[in-house]
């Protein structure tokens, strides 16, 4: 751990800065990340509800390869966002390894259902999966202090419970609702929150 | 607070201030992840052993040994409560990032209730690494990342081994997640002035 008398004047300097910018409430948070991939995630689930129960289709899951074209523009964005902002509240930082963290989930838990279930898989991913999504949900409404958010991280944990109780592919649909609580409303709201800080 | 009431002696001070409380903090912190580790781990050994050397039905049982650790974690986090009633940004962080892995854990048990714990340790062991990467970032402090790389590790390897042998994962996941970064920043002091 960093002893204290490692910080350099300058280095406490660039806390300070961080934490002023918090104080004078300059929100970051703009939402559209949240946006962009609720409302991906909620378009890829309900084609892949349409080819799997009105088309019968055994390639239904194939409609998520798009979330690989998601990631590259999300590293493009990111870069981007970088190279425009000057200092990064402790704030950012915490919220980035959280997101960091439920994208390694993410990818673990698709390889340990993958193997554990085989091909079918998807039948019993989705409650697992609202676990995932509210965690990360939680923890950054908690860290923004942002009550949508923790609101949308809670009905994950409520709906990863119901899911239980909803039988094969209408499961599947249980993804779309869960977007709609998690991602898609606290984004049009972080955003009106975003709007209304930097005016 | 404005900014301009700060000279920047006065803010080094500050910021020095803060970082002494953070860390005085962390010591407070690894209370529970040694209570949580140890507990955990003896029962992870005991249902092994329960299990695959006395062939007994009852291995779950070991598991109770959860309802003992959290009156004990509510009771010294009560106590903790009052005898430092300020709280810090950190210590508020910290909090609600266990509290969110609590309800998950509350969850996911719900949830292999329902569909059978054939391979449930997988997901137990991404737990303990999602609650101890979180942790090592906002306590800055590297064992607790080593921690949950090892347990991503553990999760993706324990689906190739028997149901008998995850639990032995589910142990070393806790051994490098819990209870080695858990002693390490016990002994973080703070920094005296």
């Amino acid at each position: 751990m960093q002893d204290e008398q490692e910080i350099t004047q300058q280095e406490s300097l660039a806390i300070i800065q961080s934490m002023i910018n918090k104080a004078k409430s300059r929100f970051s948070e703009n939402g559209h990340l949240y946006l962009f991939w609720g409302w991906l995630v909620l378009i890829c689930n309900v084609s892949q509800f349409v080819l799997l129960h009105f088309m019968h289709s055994s390639r239904h899951y194939m409609v998520w390869f798009v979330c690989w074209a998601a990631v590259i523009y999300q590293m493009f964005y990111f870069s981007k966002k970088r190279r425009l902002k000057t200092v990064r509240t402790y704030t950012d930082e915490i919220i980035k390894y959280v997101w960091i963290v439920f994208l390694v989930n993410i990818i673990l838990v698709t390889i340990v259902f993958g193997q554990v279930l085989g091909e079918k898989y998807y039948l019993m991913m989705g409650p697992v999966m609202f676990v995932i999504y509210a965690v990360p949900t939680f923890l950054s409404g908690v860290i923004l202090r942002f009550k949508p958010l923790i609101i949308g991280g809670c009905s994950c944990w409520l709906i990863a419970i119901a899911a239980l109780f909803i039988e094969g592919d209408y499961q599947l649909l249980l993804v779309s609702v869960a977007m709609i609580f998690a991602w898609i409303i606290p984004g049009y709201l972080l955003r009106e929150r975003f709007k209304k800080s930097n005016t | 607070m404005a900014a301009e009431n700060f000279s920047p002696e006065e803010s080094i001070q500050l910021i020095r201030s803060m970082i002494a409380k953070t860390r005085k903090g962390i010591s407070h912190q690894s209370f529970y992840f040694l209570l949580w580790g140890w507990c955990s781990l003896a029962a992870c050994i005991g249902q092994f052993l329960l299990k695959v050397v006395f062939n007994s039905i009852y291995h779950p049982m070991v598991w109770f040994i959860n309802i003992p650790c959290l009156i004990i974690t509510f009771y010294f986090a009560v106590s903790h409560e009052k005898k430092e009633p300020v709280k810090t940004y950190v210590g508020e962080n910290m909090r609600y990032l266990w509290t969110g892995i609590c309800i998950s854990y509350i969850v996911m048990t719900t949830l292999f209730i329902k569909i059978g714990w054939l391979n449930c340790y997988p997901f137990y062991i991404l737990l303990y690494g999602l609650g101890s990467f979180v942790t090592g970032r906002i306590l800055q402090f590297k064992p607790f990342l080593f921690g949950a790389v090892i347990c991503w590790g553990l999760a993706v390897t324990a689906v190739w081994v028997p149901f008998d042998y995850q639990i032995l994962f589910a142990a070393a996941a806790l051994l490098f997640s819990y209870i080695i970064p858990g002693h390490l920043v016990s002994k973080a002091q703070p920094p005296t002035y």
